[in-house]
């Protein structure tokens, strides 16, 4: 009878204990998810902050690069309008924002002095140190959301993801601009 | 009849026990001599040159890394050989110094009784790098044991620290102070390289030096015992120095760059 009665309670017991844990950890995912985004956030808003430095800069040596210099300008309030949440139209606001900057860096390639620039390198240095941190950020944070869904998707806790309502979360993809926007310094 | 039999087990057992340790003292003496024969084979090549302390540094540098065993009371390197490598670092080749080793520690196992402790000498093969900048901070890549990767293939990932590859997050833990350091140091090119050619050595990068621990990826069979295994020590810490992304670099010179300034 004693014996019974443990085998219910195990039985009982080994379902709740599963179902805690899986809860836990999808809060947890969860939670990480949100602050991750949050320090990709921040490092776009940075890289926005980057752009009229820059641009102040390039327009003093490219004085007839006019169109490329209010393309990434256009670029940039494009960027900072998108959601704040890592939707398509983010992607693409920013990924229009990279070809902008890309654009401005072939200018410079064109104008030696404007290189040469000690405040210009310093900038570019700082963008590429800004983009190399977005790209990890990014990597950290979509391999998060791998791991969430994975979690949310699969036995058991599929069952306790939708009983208490966790929801999807989207991947963030961007190109990867820090190799091309890099300045050659030697170390 | 059965007494007779008693008494030879008893001088069975007594020459037993006095030739057992002339033994190994004499397999001991013999391994020696060959992996020295093998040691100078080694440096007659000249690839490599014989270093009294690895990169000019005193085992007790060397021990304050996580990578290398400190033993309970006792730990030093053997067969030290030394060279330099070319590695690529954003676009530009640079010479680095490496160093390969033998490393021993001592293992006294569980038992606390001091009568029962038996000192029982452990070894692995070790390479050092030392980098032309120091890295931010700390990231060791530890390779998981049998049951880590077995828990992990019954229940899933292990919980802590992923990259992409599963692969790699099956076959490795990763200890760091800043994940985003430790996530540019892992990029594809990195998993890649550890996954492939570097399962079961540990990788770790502290200040100026990257090292790499463990049974390396191949050996020269023509060289004795732990010889055989320095100049491929040597080649997997060329090849993960060479994996460092650029990222990473990056990191650790605006890091330099700022410690220099006087900032954080």
């Amino acid at each position: 009878m004693m014996l019974l009665a443990a085998v219910a309670a195990l039985a009982l017991l080994v379902p709740v204990v599963l179902a805690t844990r899986s809860y836990n950890l999808l809060v947890a995912q969860a939670t990480s998810i949100d602050a991750m985004w949050s320090g990709i956030d921040v490092e776009l808003q940075r890289r926005h902050d980057l752009v009229p430095a820059l641009v102040a800069t390039a327009s003093a040596y490219a004085t007839h690069e006019r169109e490329t210099l209010e393309a990434l300008v256009a670029a940039r309030a494009r960027a900072r309008e998108a959601d704040a949440e890592p939707s398509p139209g983010r992607t693409a606001a920013e990924d229009q924002l990279t070809d902008g900057i890309t654009g401005l860096l072939a200018v410079a390639e064109a104008h030696p002095e404007m290189r040469a620039d000690a405040h210009f390198r310093e900038l570019q240095q700082l963008l590429v140190e800004v983009e190399d941190r977005i790209v990890a950020s990014r990597r950290l944070y979509n391999v998060t959301v791998a791991s969430y869904e994975r979690r949310r998707r699969a036995f058991p806790s599929n069952a306790v993801a939708g009983t208490f309502g966790f929801e999807a979360r989207r991947m963030f993809e961007l190109h990867d601009p820090a190799a091309a926007h890099r300045p050659l310094v030697s170390i | 009849m059965v007494e007779e039999a008693l008494g030879w087990m008893v001088w069975a057992a007594i020459g037993v026990g006095v030739a057992a340790p002339l033994w190994q003292r004499t397999a001991d003496r013999v391994r020696r001599r060959r992996a020295r024969t093998a040691f100078g084979r080694l440096l007659e090549r000249g690839q490599l040159d014989a270093a009294p302390l690895p990169l000019g540094k005193a085992d007790l540098h060397w021990a304050s890394f996580r990578a290398l065993p400190v033993g309970h009371t006792s730990h030093h390197s053997r067969w030290a050989v030394t060279r330099t490598i070319t590695v690529t670092i954003e676009s530009e080749e640079h010479e680095l110094r490496v160093a390969a080793f033998e490393w021993h520690w001592d293992d006294m196992g569980q038992r606390h009784e001091e009568r029962a402790r038996k000192v029982r000498w452990r070894r692995t093969v070790a390479a050092i790098v030392e980098l032309p900048v120091p890295s931010p901070s700390r990231v060791s890549i530890v390779p998981l044991g049998p049951t880590d990767t077995m828990m992990g293939a019954i229940v899933g990932p292990h919980g802590g620290f992923e990259v992409e590859s599963h692969e790699f997050n099956r076959a490795f833990t990763v200890e760091f102070r800043d994940d985003t350091l430790a996530m540019k140091l892992l990029d594809a090119g990195m998993q890649h390289r550890l996954v492939t050619s570097l399962q079961g050595q540990r990788v770790e990068l502290d200040e100026n030096w990257l090292l790499v621990v463990g049974r390396p990826s191949h050996r020269d069979d023509s060289l004795y015992g732990p010889v055989g295994d320095l100049p491929a020590v040597i080649e997997d810490a060329r090849a993960v120095a060479q994996a460092i992304p650029d990222a990473f670099w990056r990191a650790a010179r605006r890091q330099r760059e700022r410690l220099l300034r006087g900032g954080r």
